[in-house]
């Protein structure tokens, strides 16, 4: 048998399988982010209840998953694999903000300013009084109490997103319904 | 006071919500997301599963490792007898052979893998630990680890340990060359042939010491270094080969205590022998100090004494002849 040299042609796509690899794992995460990207959006804008903090979170979620992709073996629990990351990145968030808190200047000189009209019922009076209740809770029982009402999660479905017991997701619950609770029958007096 | 019940207060709670919620995510959003998969790939299933199996592994092997070393702590320092105290003689010890006494030091020591385990422990438990309270009372827990270890380690390093306060030689030529501050006792046996020497070791420290034995030898093994064979106990000056026969045993020695110890060697294999004379011309292998082993507060340790005279063993430069 004779020897021969092969040679191989210079500049040959040797990287082409790989990044067509890539861009399928790409696509693939692009399609599902993108189906729950309203309900993150959503679920984060109403855990911050800061619009711009929550593209924020989301961004800083799907670069986090893109990072662990290899974490999800199973795309049809992306939902539930997403939403936590989320959940946690929006709980870091809370808890910096709770440790640089921010007064909000402008809001106290407005109202002083231009004092609020009582509407009859005093139903403007109680939707403040829930929404500052709800601030005043603390990231735990805020992000339980958002993921039970708004997110309509079940409680073991709260404990597997915040990675907490059912028992504690219960009681947190419930102290922080006890709160709200407080704050509206103060404020129907 | 209004009652408020749980229907009126969850309507409540989802109309806030309903309030905070924006609608579907804007459009900027979701171009900057779209972009998130043109930045590097997280890595794949085999890599994480590989590294989640590593790491509770690693996890395990730092903790026994860690409980392996730190048992000893908790032990009471020291079984052998105290000084001055008798050991029952050996009738078949035979100093010329390799006897009791004589140690290997470990490649490293407790002080530095104790530190180094509680690191890797750290790291470990940082890896594997949930974010929250969980990570928090780990974090809590190494530091502490931490903390003991090396206050555990400050400790047995201020103790300076054994120091050699006295000596006398055995089949030696003691000797003071002109100029020298110190005494240079000369190993005049012949090749393979036993000698001995003695030395005093003393605790210098605040804490009780238990003396393990002595290091094999300070210098590699070669055709011109002695060895170190066995080590003797006792108070007879003239101890060693015609000394009594009282093997060395693990002895404590409380602090200001002290415990003479006989070596007993062997003349290398071109050891210059009886005919040695110091005032001609010699080359010689140098022994300055012996490294003893002992253990502090349970941890072992190495020291290095330095003899109260200059150990040489002379040797034939002609030894081992060139090929």
């Amino acid at each position: 048998m004779v020897g021969s040299i092969v040679s191989e042609p210079i500049g040959r796509d040797v990287a082409g399988p790989s990044l067509r690899a890539v861009d399928g794992r790409g696509d693939a995460f692009r399609r599902l982010v993108d189906r729950e990207l309203d309900g993150a959006y959503r679920l984060a804008a109403v855990i911050l209840n800061d619009r711009v903090e929550a593209e924020d979170a989301v961004h800083d979620a799907a670069l986090v998953a893109w990072r662990r992709w290899g974490d999800l073996r199973d795309p049809a629990r992306f939902e539930a694999w997403f939403r936590r990351i989320l959940v946690n990145g929006c709980r870091d968030r809370l808890r910096a903000r709770a440790r640089h808190r921010v007064v909000d200047v402008g809001r106290e000189l407005v109202e002083a300013e231009h004092p609020r009209v009582t509407d009859a019922t005093g139903a403007t009076a109680i939707r403040d009084a829930v929404d500052r209740a709800l601030e005043g809770l603390g990231p735990d029982e805020r992000l339980i109490v958002v993921l039970r009402f708004h997110a309509d999660l079940t409680v073991p479905a709260i404990a597997a997103t915040i990675g907490i017991p059912e028992g504690t997701v219960k009681s947190r619950l419930h102290h922080a319904l006890g709160r709200l609770r407080a704050v509206l029958e103060v404020e129907e007096r | 006071m209004s009652d408020v019940d749980g229907t009126r207060l969850e309507r409540e709670i989802s109309e806030a919500m309903r309030r905070r919620d924006p609608g579907p995510a804007p459009i900027g959003l979701r171009d900057r997301v779209a972009r998130v998969p043109q930045g590097p790939a997280g890595r794949g299933p085999a890599l994480r599963g590989l590294s989640r199996a590593v790491v509770p592994v690693l996890g395990v092997a730092a903790a026994i490792a860690l409980l392996l070393l730190t048992i000893p702590l908790f032990l009471v320092p020291g079984s052998g007898p105290g000084p001055g105290a008798s050991v029952a003689p050996v009738a078949t010890f035979d100093p010329y052979l390799h006897g009791p006494g004589i140690t290997e030091a470990p490649p490293l020591e407790a002080d530095v893998v104790v530190p180094l385990g509680l690191l890797l422990l750290g790291v470990v438990v940082f890896a594997i630990a949930p974010r929250g309270p969980r990570r928090a009372a780990a974090a809590l827990v190494v530091l502490l680890a931490l903390g003991f270890g090396g206050a555990l380690v400050l400790l047995t390093h201020a103790n300076t340990g054994p120091v050699a306060s006295s000596g006398g030689v055995g089949v030696l030529n003691p000797d003071q060359p002109a100029g020298s501050p110190r005494w240079t006792a000369f190993i005049t046996a012949a090749p393979r042939e036993p000698f001995s020497f003695g030395f005093s070791v003393e605790n210098d420290g605040p804490l009780t010491i238990h003396l393990d034995g002595i290091v094999a030898s300070g210098v590699p093994p070669d055709d011109h270094a002695p060895t170190f064979r066995a080590a003797w106990t006792g108070t007879e000056p003239n101890g060693g080969i015609g000394g009594p026969a009282e093997p060395f045993a693990p002895v404590d020695l409380p602090p200001g205590g002290h415990v003479l110890l006989w070596l007993v060697g062997a003349a290398s294999e071109c050891a210059a022998g009886p005919a040695f004379d110091p005032s001609g011309s010699w080359s010689a292998v140098s022994i300055p100090d012996v490294r003893v082993r002992y253990s502090i507060l349970g941890i072992p340790r190495t020291a290095t004494i330095r003899l109260p005279y200059d150990l040489m063993q002379p040797y034939a430069e002609s030894c081992p002849p060139q090929p």
